[in-house]
C-alpha cells in the first residue's frame, strides 16, 4: 500500500506540468545568473528540487486527502510520502548526472552528486517529518528557511575547490543521508500526524 | 443476522468533549440513520470507525473484523462520503479519479462513468470549481464504484437542494436492493430519514440516547399536546421534554399518556430529537 | 397493484399495506399465484423502510393471504372460496361496525341508519 501511495504521489507530481517545469527547469535557467553556473550546480539543482517538492505538497490538506480519499492506513501514507520524496531526489540526482555528462564532468566539483544526494536524502527526511509534526504554516516556513540556508551554503561552495565538501567522504554522506532518512521515517511512524 | 458494524463501549476524550460509552450495531442489509444535533459526536464516531482517530477505549468491528487490525481490507469494502471531502483541488475529476481508482481491487470504471453521467458531472471540470452539491455527488460516485458493501455518509445532504436530496435517497434505495449492502447515514436533517431508515441511532452530547428500529420507535413515542391548564406537574414528570406557549404545550413521552383533553399524535424524528435535547429544560 | 399510503391515517404504514393488499386480493385484482414485489423492491417503490414492508408481508402470511417460497419470493396464496367468503364477511363486518360506532357517537338511531342503508343499496 505504501508503494501505491508513493506511485500516486509521483503521478501527481509528474502530471502537474507547470509545477514540474518550475521545479526542474528553473534551476537550469538560473545558470544564467552569477553564482548559479558554478561548479556546485548539481547540488544547487538537488536543493532547489527539494524546495519545490516541499513548498507545494507537504501540507495538512494533502495528508487529510491522502488518508480519507484513499483506502490506506496513516502508516501507509507516511511511508509512501517518505519514499516518494526519496525517489524524487534520486531522480534529480540522475538528472544532474545526465546534465553533467552532457556539459562535461570536469566543469563540476568532484563527488558532488553522491554527496549532494546523501545530504538531500537527509534533508527530505527532516522536512517530511517536520511536515507531519508541525502546523502547516509553520512547517512551510521552516522548510523554506532550511532549504534557503542549504542553498546558500551550496552556492557558497561553488568554485571553492575541486572537491565538493572535502571534509565529508562519499560513503559517509550516503550512509549518513540514508541513516538520517530512515531515522526520520521511524520518528514519523512513531508519531503519526493527527487528522 | 450478522452485524456489518458493531461498536462497543467506545470512548474518546479530547478538547473538552467526551464521547462516552458509545455502543450500537448495524445489521447487514439495512439503513441506519445516525442522528443528533450539531456537535453531538456523530462525526467523531465516524472518524473513529475510519481510524482517523484512535479511541481511548472500546472496540469497533466492521464486517466482523477489528477495524484497526484489518483497516486496509475494511476500507476496500467501505464507501465513505465525508461532510466536506477534500481532494487535490487543482486536478480535474478525471485525474483525481485516475489517482484513486488503482487503490481499489474492485473498481468498476463503467459503473463509475454511469454515475458521473447520471449526476451530470463533467469529468474534465476542476475540483476546486465544483459546488458543494457537485462535490457530494462526486464523492458518492466514487463511493459507489468500488463494490463497497457498507456506505458511511457524514451529513451528505447538508447544503443540497431538496430536489437532489430526494434523488440521493432514491439512489440509496437502489443500492439497498442488494441485501449485502448497508448504509450508515449520519445527519441532523432528519426529514430525509423519516421514511427511509430502517434503524435509528440517536446521539446527543457524546452519549447514545437510543438505538432501535424506526417502526418500534414510532410506536413507542408519543407527542402529547394540550391546553395550558392541562400541563400538571404529574404530567410534566412523565414527559421527556416540553415546550409551552400561551395557547398550550407540546411534549414527548416514551409511552402512551393518559389525560383529559390531551391530544396524542405521532412524533417525527425531528420531534424525538428536539425534545430529547431540550429534555432538561422542562417548560419555557 | 395499487398501494397508496397516508401519513395521516391512524393505521401504521405496515397496517395500511396489509389492508390494501388484502383488499386487492378479495376484490380479485390479485389472483392466487400472482407474485408480489420483493420486500426490498416494495420498500424502494414506496420509499419506506424494508422492515415495514417485511412486517406487512409477515402479517399477510400469518393471515394466509400470502405465502413465501424460499428463494423465489412472495405470492398470493390460493384462497379456497369458503375461506374467502369468511374473510370477506369479516371485512364487511368490521367496516359496518366502524360505521355504526361513528353513527352512534353522532347520535343517529337505528331507523335513520336503516333508511340510509336502503338508499345506498339502491344506488
Amino acid at each position: 500500500m505504501a508503494l501505491k501511495v508513493m506511485v500516486k504521489e509521483l503521478r501527481t507530481l509528474l502530471g502537474d506540468a507547470r509545477s514540474m517545469l518550475v521545479t526542474f527547469a528553473v534551476p537550469f535557467l538560473f545558470r544564467l545568473l552569477p553564482g548559479f553556473n558554478g561548479s556546485a550546480f548539481p547540488a544547487i539543482l538537488i536543493a532547489y528540487v527539494i524546495l519545490g517538492l516541499f513548498s507545494t505538497r507537504a501540507d495538512n490538506t494533502s495528508i487529510r486527502t491522502g488518508v480519507t480519499q484513499f483506502p490506506v492506513m496513516v502508516r501507509d501514507h507516511v511511508v509512501g510520502m517518505f519514499l516518494y520524496q526519496a525517489v524524487a531526489v534520486l531522480g534529480t540526482a540522475l538528472l544532474a548526472i545526465a546534465f553533467m555528462l552532457i556539459a562535461g564532468p570536469d566543469k563540476f566539483m568532484a563527488d558532488i552528486v553522491p554527496k549532494a544526494l546523501g545530504i538531500g536524502l537527509l534533508l527530505t527526511g527532516l522536512l517530511t517529518a517536520m511536515g507531519l509534526w508541525l502546523r502547516p504554516e509553520v512547517a512551510r516556513v521552516m522548510s523554506m528557511l532550511v532549504i534557503i540556508l542549504v542553498l546558500n551554503f551550496v552556492i557558497f561552495q561553488s568554485d571553492k575547490g575541486p572537491v565538493f565538501l572535502p571534509w565529508l567522504s562519499v560513503p559517509a554522506a550516503l550512509l549518513g543521508g540514508l541513516g538520517g532518512w530512515l531515522g526520520f521515517l521511524a520518528l514519523g511512524l512513531l508519531n503519526p500526524p493527527r487528522l | 443476522m450478522e452485524n456489518i458494524l458493531d461498536i462497543k463501549n467506545l470512548r474518546k476524550e479530547f478538547g473538552g468533549f467526551t464521547l462516552d460509552n458509545i455502543s450500537f450495531a448495524l445489521p447487514r442489509g439495512y439503513i441506519m440513520g445516525f442522528i443528533g444535533p450539531n456537535g453531538s459526536g456523530k462525526t467523531t464516531t465516524l472518524k473513529l470507525i475510519m481510524n482517523l482517530m484512535r479511541a481511548d477505549a472500546g472496540t469497533i468491528e466492521v464486517f466482523g473484523q477489528d477495524h484497526i487490525r484489518f483497516e486496509r481490507e475494511i476500507k476496500q469494502r467501505i464507501g465513505f462520503v465525508y461532510d466536506e471531502p477534500v481532494y487535490y483541488e487543482n486536478l480535474s475529476i478525471r485525474r483525481m479519479t485516475g489517482l484513486i481508482s488503482p487503490f481499489y481491487a474492485k473498481w468498476d470504471q463503467s459503473l463509475y462513468e454511469d454515475y458521473l453521467r447520471r449526476f451530470e458531472l463533467n469529468a474534465d471540470q476542476k475540483i476546486k470549481t465544483l459546488s458543494k452539491g457537485m462535490r457530494t455527488k462526486y464523492a458518492l460516485a466514487l463511493a459507489l464504484s468500488h463494490g463497497a458493501e457498507l456506505l458511511i455518509m457524514d451529513e451528505p445532504t447538508a447544503g443540497l437542494d431538496p430536489v437532489f436530496r430526494r434523488e440521493l435517497l432514491d439512489i440509496l434505495l437502489d443500492v439497498m436492493q442488494r441485501e449485502e449492502n448497508s448504509i450508515l447515514f449520519s445527519t441532523h436533517i432528519t426529514s430525509d430519514l423519516d421514511r427511509v431508515a430502517d434503524y435509528i441511532t440517536f446521539i446527543d452530547r457524546g452519549k447514545i440516547v437510543l438505538s432501535q428500529d424506526k417502526d418500534s420507535l414510532y410506536e413507542q413515542y408519543v407527542l402529547v399536546k394540550g391546553g395550558p391548564g392541562d400541563l400538571t406537574d404529574a404530567l410534566r414528570r412523565e414527559l421527556i421534554g416540553v415546550t409551552v406557549s400561551a395557547h398550550g404545550f407540546e411534549g414527548l413521552a416514551s409511552h402512551p399518556v393518559q389525560g383529559e383533553g390531551l391530544l396524542l399524535d405521532k412524533p417525527s424524528l425531528e420531534d424525538i430529537m428536539f425534545f430529547h435535547t431540550r429534555g432538561d429544560r422542562h417548560g419555557a | 397493484m395499487r398501494i397508496v399510503l397516508s401519513n395521516d391515517s391512524r393505521l401504521a404504514i405496515w397496517e395500511q399495506i396489509v389492508e390494501q393488499i388484502k383488499d386487492a386480493i378479495m376484490k380479485g385484482e390479485l389472483s392466487p399465484g400472482d407474485p408480489l414485489p420483493s420486500i426490498r423492491a416494495l420498500a424502494r417503490d414506496l420509499r419506506i423502510s424494508v422492515i415495514t414492508t417485511k412486517r406487512a408481508y409477515d402479517e399477510l402470511e400469518a393471515e394466509r393471504f400470502v405465502e413465501s417460497i424460499q428463494g423465489k419470493g412472495s405470492f398470493v396464496a390460493a384462497q379456497d372460496s369458503a375461506m374467502m367468503r369468511e374473510k370477506r364477511l369479516k371485512s364487511i363486518e368490521a367496516r359496518l361496525s366502524e360505521a355504526l360506532i361513528e353513527a352512534r357517537l353522532l347520535g343517529f338511531d337505528y331507523e335513520e341508519l336503516e333508511q340510509m342503508l336502503r338508499i345506498l343499496w339502491e344506488e
